[in-house]
C-alpha cells in the first residue's frame, strides 16, 4: 500500500539526503533515526540488514570520531584544540548518526524492492540497456564469487594443502585464492558472454519493464516525510 | 525435420538427422565428434569460414558443465525462470516441469548454489523456455538421478515443448526407462576434417588401465559413530549415520539428489565438521582433523572447482608433493598416473584449454596420485563413454588391491554394477537398507 | 554506455570457435565479476585486518586488461555498490577509484608496468594520486577518521597542532604508496600467471606495451 512510483521514490531519497547533510542538530537527527527510518526499516524487513551494516560499518567509525574529536582535537571544528571537549563529542555523534542515516536511507531506497521491481525502478530512473544489464549482473553474482571462492579453500583442504585448520593457516591461503579467483572471473566472463551471444540473452533484459505506479497515498507519505525533513534542516542552516 | 547441410561437414550431404517434437539420441564414444556436432547442429562453430548458423531459429547448446549456462543476470531460481520465459505460451508446462524436478523449494535460492543435479534440471527447464527450434544437451543430465531424468524427460515429450529438434548426448541412456525414437551413431571416423587443423581430435593417449600405479598403503578402516550434520539453520542434512568402511574395498553410495551425499563425502574428507557423533579410525576420533584432506582425499563432482593449479602436471603433482614426496619418487608416481589416464601428453597443458572429459579424468588422476588411504570419487563417470568407465572400474579396483579404501558416489546403475563392492543406499540423510532397484 | 567497437576498449577477436563474439558482450559480461573481485577481495581483507587494503586489485587489474572505461565502472560500481551490501564507507571513495583506474591507463600506456622497477614507482605514484584525491572526502565525509590504519596517524598529526585536511593528506601519503605498490605488483603477478587460453581473448592495448601477454610466471 505504502509503494511510491518509482520517481517519487528516487526524489524522496535525494530530498531527504540533502536534509541529512545539511543537518547540524544531532538530537533531531537521532530523533527521526529512531522515530521515522528504523520503524519504516522493520516494516520493511530491513532492520537485520541494516543493523549489521550500523555494527559493522558505522560503530567501528562512531568510536573513532569519539576518540579524534573528544579527545584528541578537545573541540567542534572551528574551535581552538581542547577548548570544549563537549562540542567535539557532539560533532563526533552528528557525524556518525549522518552516515547511518544515510546509508539507512540508501537501503530504504533500493533494498526495499523485489529485484524486478528493483529493475524497473532502474529504467524509470534512466539506467536502461547495457547500464541495467551491469547492475543487474554485479548483483547477481555476488554469491556465486563467494561459493567459488569458498570452493577454492575447499579444493586446497580436499588435496589435503593446507595443513591445519588455524586462523592463520586460512589467512595464508589468500594468495593462492586470488589467483583462481581472477582467472574464474575471467573464463566464466568470456564462456557467460558467449552464452548470451548465442542465445539472445542480453536482448531479453531489453524488453520493456512496464513502468511502476505507486499509490498517491504512498507517494504522498515518502515526498511529505522527506520533504518536511529537508524543509525543516534548510531552516535550521540557514538560520 | 532437418537435414544435413554442407555447414557441418562431417555428415553425409542430405541425410536425414533428427524430428521434431522427438529425442534424438546422438552416441559416440568420447572423441568421436559428438560435442562438435552437437555444437556446429546449435551454429556453434562454423565451419568452410562463412560463419552462418544453418538455422535462422534460435538453437540452443547445453554445456556438460551446466553451471556455464546459467545466465547470470538473475539472483533467484524464479527470476532466471521467468527471465528466460518472456512471452513464452507454455508458462504452465515450464512451471510445471519445475515442480517435477522438486525445484519449487529452491525458487528464492541463487540458481549458481544449487547442487550439481539440481542446476542440470534447471538449465533444462530454462533454456526449454527459450522456445528454441533445436536443443542439444552434452551429457549435462547425466548428473541427474535416472528416475528424475525419466521422469522429466516422460514430461518433456508430453507437454509438446520441443518444437523441433531436441538432440540427446548421454552415456547413461541405456539406463534410461524412456524410449528414445531416433538414434544417431557417430563413428569413430566421421571427424576427419582436413581444414580445421585445430579442431581435430587432440593427441590425448589411450587410457591404460595395466600401467601398475606406485602406490601402497597400510589399510585403514573408517567408522562412521552417530554421524550427525545440518548446515547452519537449516534442518540435518545427515542423521545418525553408523557405518563400518572396511578398507580394501569398494563402497557405493547411492541417493537421490539433495540427499547428503556429497556432505557426507565433505564430513569424512575434513572440509566440514561434523555437529554430533564422530569419525573414528582405529577406535581413535579422527573429528576434528588436524590435517583435512590426508586420510581422504576427494574428488568434486564438479572438475573445475578442485584444480589447485595452472598446468596438468602441476595439479597431479601438488598432492603427492603436500605429503611430503619429493623428487624422483614425486616424479615416477606423476609419470605413472599420467601414462594410466592417457595424459602423458598434456603434462605443460593447461587445464582450462582442455575438453570437459579430459578435465574430468586430470581431477580423478591427481586424486589417484595422492596416494592417501581413503579416496572418494563424486559421479567419476561424468561424460566419460563405456571405454572410460570401464578403465575406471579397473584402477579402482587396483587401488583396493594396493590397500587404498575407495567411496564411489554415482547415480549409473551400469557403473555400480561393473564395480562389485559393498553397496550403500542413502536416502533423508540415513542409511536405507536394502539396495533395491525398484527404489531408485 | 559501451560502445561495439572501440581501439583502447579492445577485445580482439579469438583466433577460432566464437570468433563473432561482440566484444560489448564480454565486457558486459566480465565487468560484473570484475566488480565481485574487487569487493570480495577487499572485504576479506578487512575482514581479517590485513595491513594491506587490497581494494582496487580488481580495478587495476580490469583496467590492464580491457581499458580505462571498464576499469572506471568497475572500479566505481563497485564501491556503489558496496556501500549498500558491505560498509557505508565505501560509496563516498569511488571518485578514487575512478582516479586509479585513469591514472593506471595513463600510465600503462607509456609501458609504466613493463618491469619489477617502473612497476614499484608507478605504484608510489599510484598511491600519491589516491592519497590527494581522498583527502577532500576524508574531512568532508568523516570528520577525519574513516576508520582505517591510517586513522591512527592523521590523529597523531592533529593532535601536534596541524590542521585537519592537512593532516588526513600527510597520513594519506604515508600509507597509501605502500599499500598501492603492493597491490600493482600483485595485479601484475596475477595476470601474468593466467593462462594463455584466457588472456588471448584479451587484447586491450594496456597489455603489449607492458609485456603482460609474454611473460609467464611458474603457477602457484
Amino acid at each position: 500500500m505504502l509503494n511510491p512510483s518509482p520517481i517519487c521514490r528516487g526524489l524522496a531519497t535525494l530530498l531527504a539526503l540533502v536534509g541529512t547533510f545539511l543537518a547540524k542538530d544531532a538530537l533531531l537527527v537521532a530523533s527521526v533515526y529512531c522515530a521515522v527510518l528504523v520503524p519504516l526499516l522493520v516494516s520493511l524487513r530491513l532492520l537485520r540488514t541494516h543493523a549489521k551494516f550500523v555494527l559493522a560499518g558505522v560503530l567501528p567509525l562512531a568510536i573513532g570520531l569519539l576518540i579524534l574529536w573528544g579527545v584528541v582535537i578537545g573541540a567542534a571544528p572551528g574551535l581552538p584544540h581542547g577548548s570544549a571537549p563537549i562540542e567535539g563529542v557532539k560533532h563526533a555523534i552528528l557525524m556518525s548518526l549522518r552516515l547511518a542515516m544515510i546509508a539507512g536511507l540508501f537501503q530504504l531506497c533500493l533494498l526495499s524492492l523485489p529485484f524486478g521491481e528493483l529493475m524497473s525502478v532502474l529504467a524509470n530512473w534512466g539506467i536502461r540497456g547495457d547500464g541495467q544489464i551491469l547492475v543487474a549482473g554485479s548483483l547477481t553474482v555476488w554469491p556465486e564469487l563467494q561459493l567459488r571462492a569458498g570452493q577454492i579453500v575447499t579444493a586446497r583442504y580436499a588435496r589435503g594443502l593446507v595443513k591445519n585448520r588455524s586462523l592463520l593457516t586460512t589467512i595464508r591461503q589468500l594468495p593462492f585464492l586470488l589467483r583462481p579467483l581472477l582467472t574464474w572471473v575471467l573464463h566464466t566472463g568470456i564462456l557467460r558472454a558467449e552464452l548470451w551471444h548465442q542465445q539472445n540473452l542480453i536482448e531479453r533484459a531489453r524488453e520493456a519493464t512496464p513502468p511502476k505506479n505507486g499509490t498517491i497515498f504512498g507517494n504522498a507519505f515518502f515526498l511529505g516525510i522527506a520533504a518536511s525533513w529537508m524543509t525543516v534542516n534548510v531552516i535550521r542552516f540557514l538560520r | 525435420m532437418i537435414t544435413s547441410s554442407s555447414n557441418v561437414d562431417f555428415v553425409p550431404k542430405g541425410m536425414a538427422l533428427a524430428s521434431a517434437g522427438e529425442i534424438t539420441a546422438v552416441i559416440g564414444p568420447n572423441f568421436s565428434g559428438r560435442s562438435r556436432f552437437m555444437k556446429s547442429m546449435a551454429g556453434l562453430e562454423h565451419h568452410h569460414g562463412d560463419g552462418r548458423t544453418i538455422r535462422d531459429e534460435l538453437a540452443v547448446y547445453i554445456r556438460p558443465d551446466v553451471d556455464l549456462s546459467i545466465s547470470g543476470l538473475r539472483p533467484s531460481v524464479r527470476d532466471e525462470v521467468s527471465y528466460h520465459l518472456g512471452g513464452n505460451p507454455h508458462r504452465e508446462s515450464i512451471f510445471k516441469l519445475l515442480r517435477s524436478a522438486g525445484l519449487e523449494n529452491r525458487l528464492d535460492q541463487n540458481p549458481t548454489t544449487l547442487s550439481g543435479g539440481e542446476q542440470a534440471a534447471l538449465v533444462l527447464i530454462i533454456k526449454l523456455a527459450l522456445n528454441p527450434g533445436l536443443l542439444a544437451v552434452d551429457c549435462a543430465l547425466e548428473q541427474l538421478h535416472p528416475e528424475l531424468k525419466d521422469r522429466l524427460l516422460t514430461e518433456v515429450k508430453r507437454c509438446d515443448l520441443i518444437r523441433t529438434t531436441f538432440l540427446l548426448a548421454d552415456n547413461r541412456l541405456p539406463e534410461s526407462r524412456v524410449p528414445i525414437e531416433t538414434a544417431l551413431e557417430l563413428p569413430d571416423s566421421t571427424i576427419t576434417n582436413p581444414e580445421n587443423q585445430h579442431d581435430r581430435s587432440p593427441p590425448f593417449g589411450h587410457l591404460d588401465s595395466s600401467v601398475v600405479l606406485p602406490l601402497r598403503t597400510e589399510p585403514t578402516a573408517i567408522e562412521l559413530d552417530d554421524l550427525s550434520f545440518s548446515y547452519a539453520r537449516s534442518k540435518p542434512v545427515l542423521k545418525n549415520l553408523n557405518l563400518q568402511l572396511t578398507p580394501g574395498k569398494i563402497h557405493m553410495i547411492r541417493g537421490r539428489n539433495g540427499a547428503g551425499k556429497s556432505t557426507l563425502a565433505k564430513l569424512l574428507c575434513g572440509v566440514l565438521r561434523c555437529k554430533s557423533g564422530a569419525i573414528k579410525s582405529n577406535d581413535r576420533k579422527l573429528v576434528p582433523y588436524s590435517a583435512p584432506g590426508r586420510l581422504v582425499a576427494y574428488h568434486f563432482q564438479f572438475p573445475d572447482s578442485q584444480f589447485v593449479a595452472r598446468t596438468v602436471g602441476e595439479d597431479v603433482a601438488s598432492g603427492p608433493a603436500a605429503r611430503g614426496l619429493l623428487g624422483v619418487a614425486l616424479s615416477s608416481r606423476v609419470d605413472a598416473v599420467l601414462a594410466a589416464f592417457g595424459l602423458e601428453t598434456l603434462k605443460e597443458s593447461e587445464i582450462f584449454e582442455l575438453p570437459y572429459v579430459i578435465r574430468k579424468r586430470v581431477a580423478i588422476a591427481a586424486i589417484v596420485a595422492t596416494g592417501a588411504k581413503w579416496m572418494i570419487f563424486d559421479e567419476p563417470t561424468l561424460g566419460q563413454d563405456e571405454g572410460s568407465c570401464s578403465f575406471l572400474a579397473a584402477v579402482f579396483s587396483q587401488l583396493t588391491s594396493l590397500g587404498v579404501g575407495v567411496i564411489v558416489i554415482s547415480h549409473s546403475r551400469l557403473f555400480a554394477d561393473s564395480l562389485n563392492g559393498e553397496r550403500h543406499y542413502l536416502e533423508d540423510g540415513a542409511f536405507k537398507e536394502p539396495w533395491s532397484e525398484g527404489r531408485l | 554506455m559501451i560502445k561495439t567497437t572501440n581501439e583502447t576498449d579492445g577485445i580482439a577477436s579469438q583466433p577460432h570457435g566464437a570468433s563473432l563474439l561482440p566484444q560489448r558482450h564480454l565486457l558486459l559480461a566480465v565487468i560484473p565479476l570484475g566488480i565481485a573481485l574487487n569487493l570480495g577481495v577487499g572485504t576479506t581483507a578487512q575482514l581479517i585486518k590485513l595491513p594491506i587494503y587490497l581494494d582496487a586489485i580488481g580495478t587495476i587489474a580490469m583496467t590492464l586488461l580491457l581499458g580505462m572505461r571498464a576499469g572506471i565502472l568497475v572500479g566505481v560500481l563497485s564501491f556503489l555498490i558496496g556501500g549498500l551490501l558491505v560498509s557505508p564507507v565505501l560509496p563516498w571513495f569511488s571518485g578514487t577509484q575512478a582516479a586509479i583506474a585513469i591514472y593506471v591507463a595513463i600510465v600503462a600506456r607509456r609501458g609504466g608496468f613493463k618491469t619489477t622497477l617502473r612497476v614499484i614507482f608507478c605504484g608510489i605514484g599510484l598511491g600519491v594520486v589516491a592519497a590527494i584525491v581522498s583527502a577532500p572526502v576524508i574531512v568532508a565525509v568523516y570528520g577525519g577518521v574513516d576508520g582505517s590504519g591510517a586513522s591512527v596517524i592523521t590523529a597523531f598529526l592533529i593532535a601536534s597542532g596541524k590542521k585537519v585536511i592537512e593532516s588526513v593528506f600527510l597520513s594519506g601519503l604515508a600509507v597509501e604508496p605502500v599499500d598501492k605498490l603492493l597491490q600493482c605488483l600483485l595485479a601484475v603477478w596475477l595476470i601474468k600467471g593466467l593462462p594463455k587460453t584466457i588472456i588471448r581473448r584479451f587484447n586491450g592495448d594496456l597489455l603489449e606495451p607492458n609485456n603482460l601477454k609474454m611473460h609467464r610466471s611458474p603457477g602457484c
